[in-house]
């Protein structure tokens, strides 16, 4: 049995463990980050509407993990909604890409601004 | 004796012979039948199981289209849960496998406060990864079996 779902659905409920987001220039909709500050993954929406996630078996130092072009060259595991079909595998990974392209452009802190204005405290 | 008591006697051999004659006979066609007698027992054991996946999978269905943030919404969740642990923990072939799943639901019925919407998703991804390791390994156990 793949553990991906198990997985993928851990760190969305931790997504606050979620740091490292980039953005790749190029791709379309693709971003890298890493889990618990160690673990790498990539995750991408693709035009058709599927997702897929990699993952970087092999750890990456810090400078590495600055560079994008030692992502693209490094090994890595794929996982997709298009193999795996069933609804709450592509409903988690929807979440994770979220959860991602949250971090990404910051927009919890931009909600957490708007919802504070919205219900003052005093 | 009799003449009566003999034929009664002579009757009741004839009976006894023709009894065990029919009791061997139908050992001997178990014995050289037992293949196919433990095959059809499989299948009638593998037909159950199919059954029992295939009304799991129609939960696991009903699971998805429930959201574990809504609270009337969850407490549906807690029921079905509750119904698939029972009839995972009931059948043989899921029992073992299904044993890591059926704890969690366990937990979640106790403290529905600890199931979220990505947890939910982990419970029907792994119960429907098991059933479907389970189903498959017992079906090549089935054509093993027949070989």
């Amino acid at each position: 049995m793949t553990k991906i779902v198990l997985a993928v659905n851990a760190m969305v409920s931790n997504s606050g463990r979620i740091t490292e987001v980039r953005k790749d220039p190029v791709t379309y909709d693709d971003y890298y980050f890493t889990y618990d500050a160690k673990y790498c993954w990539e995750v991408k929406r693709t035009p058709a509407g599927h997702y897929r996630i990699w993952y970087f078996p092999g750890q990456l130092d810090t400078e590495e993990l600055q560079d994008l072009a030692k992502w693209k060259t490094a090994t890595k595991v794929r996982y997709s909604t298009e193999d795996l079909r069933t609804r709450e595998a592509r409903e988690t990974f929807a979440e994770l890409f979220r959860c991602v392209v949250e971090k990404f452009y910051g927009v919890e802190k931009h909600l957490d601004d708007i919802i504070q204005d919205g219900y003052p405290s005093h | 004796m009799t003449t009566w008591e003999i034929v009664q006697q002579i009757v009741q051999f004839a009976t006894n012979l023709v009894s065990g004659t029919a009791a061997l006979v139908g050992l001997l066609v178990l014995v050289i039948r037992r293949r196919q007698i433990a095959a059809f027992l499989r299948i009638v054991t593998r037909n159950s199981l199919s059954l029992t996946i295939a009304e799991l999978g129609t939960k696991m269905e009903r699971l998805n289209e429930l959201s574990a943030e809504d609270a009337d919404q969850k407490r549906e969740i807690l029921n079905i849960l509750g119904e698939v642990a029972g009839q995972l923990v009931a059948n043989p072939s899921l029992r073992g496998s299904c044993a890591d799943v059926t704890t969690k639901i366990g937990t979640y019925l106790r403290s529905p406060h600890r199931l979220t919407e990505p947890l939910k998703r982990s419970v029907i991804w792994q119960i429907r990864e098991t059933t479907r390791h389970t189903d498959v390994k017992d079906f090549e156990g089935l054509m093993r079996g027949n070989e």
